[in-house]
């Protein structure tokens, strides 16, 4: 645990350091800092019926595997939560509509837009964000075909693309291009890097199948 | 976004209970239509209750149709709908994003506006809880 605060405390100074310089934005996309994810845990575990006021209440998520106290509002979507509260700004703010897919994060191992949920939501979830990825300086293999292909040119969207080509690997959609193209709509790149995102996603896939 | 109280529950007796007690209290599921009417100004619910844990998420085909649970996720991908009601199964597909469909219930979004005219092409009914008032 110390281990892990200390890691997230070098995320966050890393994040003011580029807000210093004027390059804060996509540097966190392709490699995370936290450790990897443990496997969904406590998706039908009824959480407590409980009321919540207008005003901060505390509550607790799970995020890449480790217990994180919050204080955040009902009306608080769990992206502002992951970005504003806990310092984890890999995952993007794009439309903040549930149309570009930059926010994507998985719950309990499912892709979803983190815009269009509210962190109580979420309480008793499982969330997973681009930084849960990586094992250490280990990049996960979608992030490493990313980079190997190319996959991204501004980088806002990064994120939410590896994140759902992860989803989509997972999900068992990945078997063709014209598959992946299908299975990966709810991304959107404005820099239009998408025969490279569809083929760092291919790749990815067929080294998992191997 | 305007601020509001919240409450999850987990039985459909206190769900009922407290949006019935308050005008101004809506239902939150999935979240994916929702949070974006409420962000918008559309709604303006002074308290939200969380019905996403409720029981209410079966699908199943009997001798008089289809069945489908208010909270029902990925009725889409389900052996009978994929069968048996394909074009249901394409417009829910079609109709959202995959990241989305991971989120909505049929109770929700698509009855919403989404995609009306696939479930009028299923013979499709929809049944309320007593007294459960607005969605």
């Amino acid at each position: 645990m110390v281990e892990q605060s200390r890691r997230a405390a070098e995320t966050l100074s890393r994040r003011a350091l580029l807000s210093r310089a004027g390059l804060a934005g996509t540097a966190a996309a392709a490699a995370g800092s936290l450790p990897a994810a443990e496997p969904a845990a406590g998706a039908d575990v009824a959480v407590p019926e409980r009321t919540l006021a207008p005003g901060p209440a505390q509550l607790t998520l799970r995020v890449n595997g480790r217990p994180y106290p919050v204080d955040v509002e009902p009306r608080t979507t769990l992206l502002d939560a992951l970005r504003e509260e806990l310092g984890l700004t890999g995952t993007k703010k794009g439309c903040n509509q549930g149309a570009c897919g930059a926010c994507t994060v998985l719950v309990d191992g499912r892709r979803v837009n983190s815009c269009l949920t509210l962190a109580v939501m979420q309480r008793g979830a499982e969330i997973t964000t681009i930084e849960g990825l990586a094992d250490g300086d280990g990049l996960h293999p979608v992030q490493q075909a990313f980079l190997e292909h190319d996959a991204f040119q501004c980088g806002y969207c990064t994120p939410g693309q590896i994140m759902s080509g992860t989803a989509v690997i997972a999900e068992g959609h990945a078997g063709s291009p014209e598959e992946v193209r299908e299975w990966m709509s709810g991304n959107i790149c404005r820099c239009g890097a998408y025969p490279n995102i569809v083929a760092a996603v291919c790749h990815a896939a067929r080294d998992g199948r191997r | 976004m305007r601020p509001f109280s919240y409450t999850n529950v987990n039985t459909v007796r206190s769900a009922v209970q407290l949006v019935s007690a308050d005008p101004d209290a809506m239902f939150i599921a999935g979240g994916t239509e929702m949070v974006n009417l409420v962000r918008e100004g559309q709604l303006a619910p002074d308290h939200l209750v969380d019905i996403g844990a409720l029981p209410l998420h079966l699908t199943r085909a009997g001798a008089r149709g289809l069945r489908i649970g208010a909270l029902a996720h990925e009725v889409q991908e389900h052996p009978v709908v994929r069968r048996g009601y394909p074009v249901l199964s394409q417009a829910l597909l079609a109709g959202a994003s995959p990241q989305v469909r991971n989120m909505f219930t049929v109770g929700g979004r698509p009855q919403r506006g989404l995609i009306p005219g696939s479930y009028v092409a299923s013979g499709d009914r929809t049944e309320r809880l007593p007294a459960a008032g607005r969605r």
